[in-house]
């Protein structure tokens, strides 16, 4: 189909060709792209680093997970978050719970050639403490730090590590906390040929020392990088050699590269060129949850706030469905809890939908029978501004006069982190697959702790019987009984809580047709490129 | 002689000029309450790893101190690292600056080989069609929005007609086959020989300075036109009518000539404003140039690299300035 061009466009290009017919040699374009090859438009300009004990992305952790291995894995074949033995083949835990002896895999060779030995895996497990960024904060929330974890991640034999933490975490606990990039097992030998100072870290944002799936071969910033497939891979050998992935921020410029065939897969489309596009012949569109929350939250230390009548007529004055339909359609699904959709202890339940009447008399029950009036905080970016916006209308239905404040995105965290909030709208993304790094967040909250990193503390809820119930959910051993302690935990936070999880957020992308198997995300946090096959 | 007694002073006033600036800048960063700390660590960070951070950034220093320190590293040429891709901004600058000289250099040479002859003949046939011509080719240069001009643009030549390459500075399957020297791909291609690759990098270069250039010749068209419709009711051109001289010599030699000194700074201030980067042609064409590398890191609070390519922009400025003043002095006897 050809799309009709309005007038104002014909002219302009009229214009643009008197301008082309003035240079020789424009020559038509080649389309198409090779069938061992997977090219992808995305904008990846987010990515700060390439090192994996650095990177705190989604988009780094798509490179990451895709070229390191880590000591678990998540089955990419399942739905929900199921754990495989990675580079740990198998592992014990002691009597008290608090030592974890993992047996590493023999026989598995870094893209480099050298063998992959213990000694790699204990190197990789202190290093992002030594390196100290970001993600480090995962390993000392177990008790691990700079300066015991001489003593606390051990060699103790060529292919066996123990590390101890500092209580008895559930093991599925660990286990997917070492699913995460920050559990990627490094090429010591390489890195400390090419370490400065900084044990690798300048060195590895850039290049890689891994044993995945995937070689890192080439990476710009803000421009692409291109991954080639290791032949030699323990888990088999990828479907396609090599993989492109390149910047394209605007989301007009992926869709005519897709529709051209210069790429297979367009990342970042916008609900207008995803309808358009839907029907095409040679395209498809598909979806992929995305472990990525949206949620409200009110400051309790507020005096209006502190009433939970009122929060819960908050509750009552969204327009789930029309977020989910109208608004984000195709990037978000309703969801009520802060338990993403495929990870361990996820519950369906959303008793909240769109109610003024209720809301109106809870806000009377308040003491509020003319209304209140509120602000909310929020990035001056897509979707949470979207969002504000049209909570603003739904709000106004429930006699809530709702003030929007939009500001640039550290800024509004800023004021976040200082609870000087009455409103916060935002997204709140998993570190690793585990129930537990959510319920750390928004479900526990420790008396007397000043915990800027929790939204529990932002939000001045104070639960201290909560937050023995999430700790006790931390340290359960069987799989199961844990799960059904997230279900309860979460029970009491739909009810209870100054949060309102309105939605949790899909990847959307157009893809050709004639490729199957790529997963834009999977409950293993990232993109899967080594099943993709072309037809 | 006079040009060499006045280099120090030139030098001192650029000098001043590039620190002025900085100091703008770097005050305006920190004013604005953005925090680079958060910028770094994100949203999730707890207390102890933000704090390790700040410190890391010397944001616990005084700002005075902090700008003294910046400026005494930035004349040693370390401009520091950027946030945002985690290496050196003086590396950054010196892959995205070239991508922008190419698209500005092209866009300038379409917007001077088509709007000079534009604007004379405009001036030429005053109110008769060449003139209405270089008239709506002007109304529509200056009205119509540049990113929708690009989709467009893109959409017709590229989408429908495929008649240029895609977005991009060159096809990912040419990536790296000539080493960067200059860092400009087609300089770079042609030394090497790899014609192959010139040819995929000048298929990419024609639409974005193609859509960049349009404005240029919008813009260069219009002025020429009016700087010589002044010369053209000269006194000196009634005399030369007078005297037989022909028409095509007294617009071609005689009023041209008048009319290239002011036209030099037109071009090159339109040169130089191409020269800061387009940020919407950049962003639409997917061009790894220095307006977008500006812009990224104004939003990412990457005020390392904020500051850096202003001072690279401030000094393309000053330096374009001074070329025109020499070329200014070439063209015009009188400045001599």
């Amino acid at each position: 189909m050809t799309p009709r061009l309005p007038k104002r466009a014909l002219i302009a290009g009229g214009a643009a060709s008197l301008a082309l017919a003035a240079l020789p040699g424009a020559r038509p374009a080649v389309a198409q792209t090779p069938r061992n090859t997977l090219v992808i438009a995305a904008q990846i300009d987010s990515i700060v680093s390439l090192d994996p004990h650095h990177s705190f992305e989604i988009d780094g952790s798509d490179v990451l997970k895709n070229v390191y291995d880590q000591l678990f894995v998540i089955d990419e074949s399942k739905p929900t978050a199921e754990i495989l033995p990675g580079l740990a083949e198998s592992f014990a835990v002691s009597e008290d719970g608090r030592t974890f002896t993992f047996r590493i895999r023999q026989g598995v060779r870094f893209h480099s050639g050298n063998a992959l030995t213990a000694a790699d895996v204990a190197f990789s497990l202190r290093r992002p403490l030594l390196i100290n960024r970001t993600p480090a904060f995962m390993y000392r929330s177990v008790g691990l730090t700079r300066e015991n974890v001489e003593q606390t991640v051990r060699q103790t034999g060529d292919f066996e590590v123990q590390v101890t933490f500092d209580q008895a975490y559930a093991p599925t606990l660990i286990q997917n906390l070492f699913t995460a990039t920050i559990g990627s097992v490094l090429d010591s030998r390489l890195v400390q040929q090419n370490a400065g100072e900084d044990l690798g870290n300048a060195w590895l944002g850039r290049n890689s020392a891994a044993s995945g799936a995937y070689r890192l071969v080439r990476y710009q910033p803000n421009e692409s990088y291109t991954l080639e497939r290791n032949d030699n891979w323990w888990r088999g050998r990828a479907n396609l050699q090599r993989v492109i992935v390149r910047h394209v921020p605007e989301a007009a410029t992926q869709r005519l590269l897709l529709e051209r065939g210069d790429v297979d897969v367009a990342r970042n489309l916008t609900p207008t060129d995803i309808a358009a596009l839907r029907g095409r012949p040679n395209l498809g569109i598909a979806e992929f949850p995305r472990a990525t929350i949206m949620y409200f939250s009110a400051n309790m230390g507020d005096p209006i706030l502190a009433n939970p009548r009122v929060v819960e007529a908050l509750k009552w004055l969204v327009d789930y469905d029309a977020i989910a339909s109208n608004l984000l359609p195709g990037q978000v699904f309703p969801h009520q809890s802060f338990i993403p959709r495929a990870i361990l202890g996820e519950v369906d339940s959303r008793p909240y939908r769109f109610d003024p009447d209720r809301a109106r008399r809870l806000l009377a029950e308040a003491g509020h029978p003319n209304g209140i009036r509120l602000t909310m905080d929020t990035a001056n970016t897509f979707p949470s501004l979207d969002v504000a916006q049209a909570l603003q209308a739904s709000f106004a239905r429930g006699g809530v006069t709702l003030e929007v404040l939009p500001a640039t995105g550290t800024q509004v965290l800023a004021k976040f982190r200082a609870r000087n909030h009455q409103l916060f709208i935002g997204t709140w993304g998993l570190g690793y697959p585990d129930p537990h790094y959510n319920a750390d967040s928004f479900a526990h909250n420790p008396p007397g702790a000043n915990n800027p990193g929790k939204l529990t503390w932002r939000n001045n809820w104070n639960i201290p019987e909560l937050t023995a119930r999430t700790e006790a959910a931390m340290r359960e051993r069987d799989q199961n009984a844990r799960a059904a302690l997230y279900r309860q935990i979460q029970e009491e936070f739909i009810a209870t809580s100054p949060f309102a999880v309105f939605a949790q957020q899909q990847v959307q992308v157009a893809i050709r047709s004639n490729l199957t198997g790529y997963l834009a995300s999977s409950p293993g946090l990232s993109a899967v490129y080594w099943r993709a096959q072309k037809g | 002689m006079t040009a060499l007694r006045r280099a120090p002073g030139f030098l001192l006033q650029v000098g001043l000029t590039l620190l002025g600036l900085l100091a703008v800048t770097f005050f305006i960063g920190r004013v604005v309450p953005i925090d680079p700390v958060l910028a770094v660590v994100g949203d999730q960070a707890p207390r102890d790893v933000y704090e390790a951070v700040r410190i890391e950034l010397g944001l616990d220093q005084p700002l005075w101190w902090q700008f003294w320190v910046y400026v005494q590293k930035m004349v040693t040429g370390d401009f520091g690292m950027s946030l945002v891709t985690n290496r050196p901004v003086i590396e950054d600058i010196a892959r995205v600056f070239p991508a922008t000289l190419e698209l500005a250099t092209f866009a300038t040479i379409i917007g001077v080989a088509l709007g000079v002859p534009m604007g004379i003949a405009g001036a030429v046939w005053q109110d008769r069609w060449p003139d209405q011509i270089v008239r709506v080719v002007g109304l529509v240069g200056y009205s119509v929005p540049i990113f929708w001009l690009g989709i467009v643009g893109l959409l017709v030549f590229y989408g429908i007609l495929g008649w240029v390459q895609g977005p991009g500075r060159l096809g990912v399957f040419f990536e790296d086959i000539v080493q960067p020297v200059t860092g400009v791909l087609l300089v770079d291609a042609a030394v090497a020989g790899e014609w192959e690759v010139f040819w995929n990098a000048f298929g990419h270069v024609v639409l974005p300075s193609a859509v960049l250039g349009y404005f240029s010749v919008a813009y260069i068209a219009r002025m020429t036109r009016s700087f010589m419709l002044e010369q053209l009711t000269q006194e000196y051109v009634v005399t030369a009518r007078a005297k037989g001289v022909s028409e095509a010599r007294i617009v071609w030699v005689h009023a041209l000539r008048n009319v290239s000194v002011p036209l030099v700074t037109v071009i090159a201030l339109s040169y130089a404003r191409l020269l800061e980067g387009a940020v919407l042609t950049e962003t639409v064409f997917a061009w790894p140039g220095l307006g977008r590398y500006l812009t990224t890191a104004l939003l990412a609070a990457d005020m390392n690299a904020v500051l850096g390519a202003t001072v690279v922009v401030g000094a393309v400025f000053v330096g374009v300035n001074l070329l025109s003043d020499l070329l200014y002095r070439l063209l015009d006897p009188r400045a001599k």
